[in-house]
């Protein structure tokens, strides 16, 4: 990987993940979003983002649009 | 926004491997290891998506060096006890060297993880193939025994890797204290080579 990629990382509250659920589907269809994951192992449910178009704020909306939390970590 | 910065994937990789080590895979974490390295969690998951993904990308990276590392002057058209001897030579100097890297490779080998690994890594064939096509040359002009290859492998390699162990832990049977010197090595792969000639 090169250093132009732009990495987002979010606390969430997304417990489990398949293809019907509606924030893999909205993740997954979202033309600024060129690579996303959530660890739904980890305590934090870490939802990473690879964008080099939306801002962090965009991507929370996105999330909390969908019924999750979702909080920017530093 | 965030970037990589290769310093800190180099201080990553040597914490997990300590701590995999250490506490194996169950106690190990994102969260730990992000503590461990003085880093956020968040630069963390720049550079892996999660904890399997992390454990996957280290035993590839120790696989490469391992078997970049064996290769060293070494040729498979080698006659068998010369080549043997620099794989002799090769693996412990690597053992030697890297003591955490072989050790966190042992747990990720006996982990699921180790297929996929494996599978995916082209370092890994080409060393299989050489190993191969060493025997077989080995066989070919009749410097070896005909043996099942389990029985081929205990005997080539086990004697070695017993004597790392021991080197490792300071002491053998019952706690003789050991330290392995260039001529014990020889004298066990004296031994082996008898037992593998025709």
């Amino acid at each position: 990987m090169d250093n132009t990629n732009q990495f987002f990382i979010f606390k969430t509250d997304i417990e489990e993940l398949c293809p019907n659920c509606e924030v893999y589907k909205a993740l997954n269809k979202h033309a600024g979003v060129q690579q996303w994951s959530i660890d739904t192992d980890d305590v934090d449910r870490v939802l990473r983002i690879e964008s080099g178009k939306l801002s962090s704020e965009e991507i929370i909306s996105i999330v909390n649009s969908l019924g999750h939390e979702c909080q920017e970590l530093n | 926004m965030r970037t990589r910065d290769t310093d800190k994937e180099q201080l990553v990789i040597t914490k997990a491997i300590e701590q995999i080590v250490q506490d194996g895979f169950q106690g190990f974490s994102m969260n730990k290891l992000a503590k461990a390295c003085n880093i956020s969690v968040a630069t963390l998951y720049i550079y892996y998506k999660d904890k399997d993904d992390l454990i996957k990308k280290l035993g590839a990276e120790i696989g490469h060096n391992f078997f970049t590392y064996t290769m060293k002057d070494f040729s498979p058209k080698m006659p068998f006890a010369e080549g043997l001897w620099i794989q002799w030579k090769n693996r412990s100097a690597f053992a030697m060297e890297y003591p955490m890297e072989v050790a966190c490779f042992e747990v990720i080998k006996h982990s699921p993880h180790a297929e996929s690994i494996f599978a995916e890594s082209t370092h890994m064939q080409d060393f299989k193939e050489s190993m191969k096509q060493f025997v077989t040359n080995a066989r070919n002009n009749n410097e070896l025994v005909p043996l099942s290859l389990e029985v081929f492998w205990s005997v080539a390699y086990g004697p070695l890797y017993i004597l790392l162990n021991f080197h490792r832990e300071g002491k053998s049977m019952g706690g003789i204290p050991f330290i392995l010197t260039n001529e014990i090595v020889k004298e066990a792969f004296d031994t082996v080579i008898k037992s593998l000639t025709p």
